[in-house]
C-alpha cells in the first residue's frame, strides 16, 4: 500500500471496515510509513477536538424556554 | 380515556426527547441557519414535528438519527425561506464572525471553554457546508455513517467522502493548535 492509498482509506480504516487483507496492508504500511503515522495520529486527534469542542451549545435559560414552548404549541394542538 | 393516556404518554416522550437530543438539534441548526434566533425555531419546529410523528420511530436506538433528519431539513427550509442572507462560504464567515460576537452564547462558551474550543469550533464553522455538516453529524454528534447518509440523504460512499475531506481540512487547519 502507498501513502496516497492509506489516506483514501482512512475513513473506512477508522470506521473498521477494511476487508482482513486491505487493513492488514494498511497496518503493515503505518508500521514503517512515519508520515502516515502522523496523518492517522493527527487525524484521531481532530476527531476528538471535534467530539470534545465541536458543539454550538444553546444556554440552560434557552433550553427550558423551548422546551415550556414546545409543550403550549402542543398543547394547544391536542386541544 | 384511552386518547387521553396516548397523549400523555407522547407528551412524556416528547420531554424525554428534548432533554436527551435538543442540543445536538440545535448544533446542526446553528451550522446551517447562523443565528440563535432561527436555530432556537428549528428546535421548536423539530420537536412539533417529532411529536406529530413519533409513530413512526421504531427503534429507540435510531431516535438522534431520525430527529437530526427532521431537525436538518427544517433549517434547510428555514433557508431557503431567507434568501437575502449570504450563502456563499465565504461571505458566511465574516456573517458567522459578527454574529458570535454578538452572541451572548458565544460569550458564555468562551468563558467556559476557552480558546482551545474557539479554535476547533471556528474551523468547523469554516468548512464548505457539505463537508461540515458531514462532521458535525459523524464527529461532533456521533452518528454511524450509515445515519450520516440518512440525515443528508446521501450514498454511503459520498459520506464517506465528506467526512475524509472534512477531517483532511480540519488536519490542515488545525494542525500545531491543538
Ligand atoms: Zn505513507
Amino acid at each position: 500500500m502507498q501513502c496516497h492509498e492509506l489516506e483514501a482509506n482512512l475513513t473506512s480504516f477508522l470506521e473498521g471496515e477494511l476487508d482482513q487483507d486491505t487493513e492488514a496492508e494498511a497496518l503493515k504500511h503505518l508500521a514503517t510509513c512515519s508520515h502516515c503515522e502522523t496523518v492517522l495520529s493527527e487525524t484521531r486527534s481532530v476527531i476528538a477536538a471535534s467530539a470534545e469542542f465541536g458543539q454550538e451549545r444553546m444556554s440552560q435559560s434557552a433550553h427550558k424556554r423551548l422546551l415550556n414552548s414546545v409543550l403550549d404549541q402542543l398543547g394547544d394542538l391536542t386541544n | 380515556m384511552p386518547e387521553l393516556d396516548r397523549s400523555d404518554s407522547r407528551f412524556d416522550l416528547i420531554v424525554e426527547l428534548f432533554r436527551n437530543h435538543a442540543d445536538a438539534v440545535y448544533n446542526v441548526a446553528y451550522r446551517i441557519v447562523w443565528n440563535r434566533s432561527d436555530a432556537e425555531d428549528v428546535v421548536q419546529a423539530t420537536f412539533i414535528q417529532v411529536f406529530l410523528k413519533v409513530d413512526q420511530l421504531r427503534d429507540w436506538s435510531r431516535a438522534r438519527g431520525w430527529l437530526l433528519q427532521i431537525a436538518y431539513r427544517q433549517a434547510l427550509s428555514i433557508l431557503r425561506r431567507r434568501k437575502e442572507e449570504p450563502t456563499d462560504p465565504a461571505d458566511l464567515a465574516a456573517y458567522i464572525t459578527a454574529e458570535q460576537r454578538t452572541s451572548e452564547d458565544a460569550v458564555s462558551n468562551q468563558i467556559l471553554r476557552g480558546e482551545l474550543a474557539d479554535t476547533i469550533r471556528d474551523a468547523i464553522n469554516a468548512l464548505p457546508q457539505s463537508l461540515r455538516m458531514a462532521i458535525v453529524l459523524r464527529d461532533v454528534e456521533g452518528l454511524t455513517l450509515a445515519e450520516v447518509a440518512d440525515v443528508l440523504d446521501i450514498g454511503p460512499s459520498a459520506t464517506k467522502m465528506r467526512v475524509t475531506r472534512g477531517r483532511q481540512q480540519l488536519r490542515a487547519d488545525l494542525v500545531g493548535k491543538i
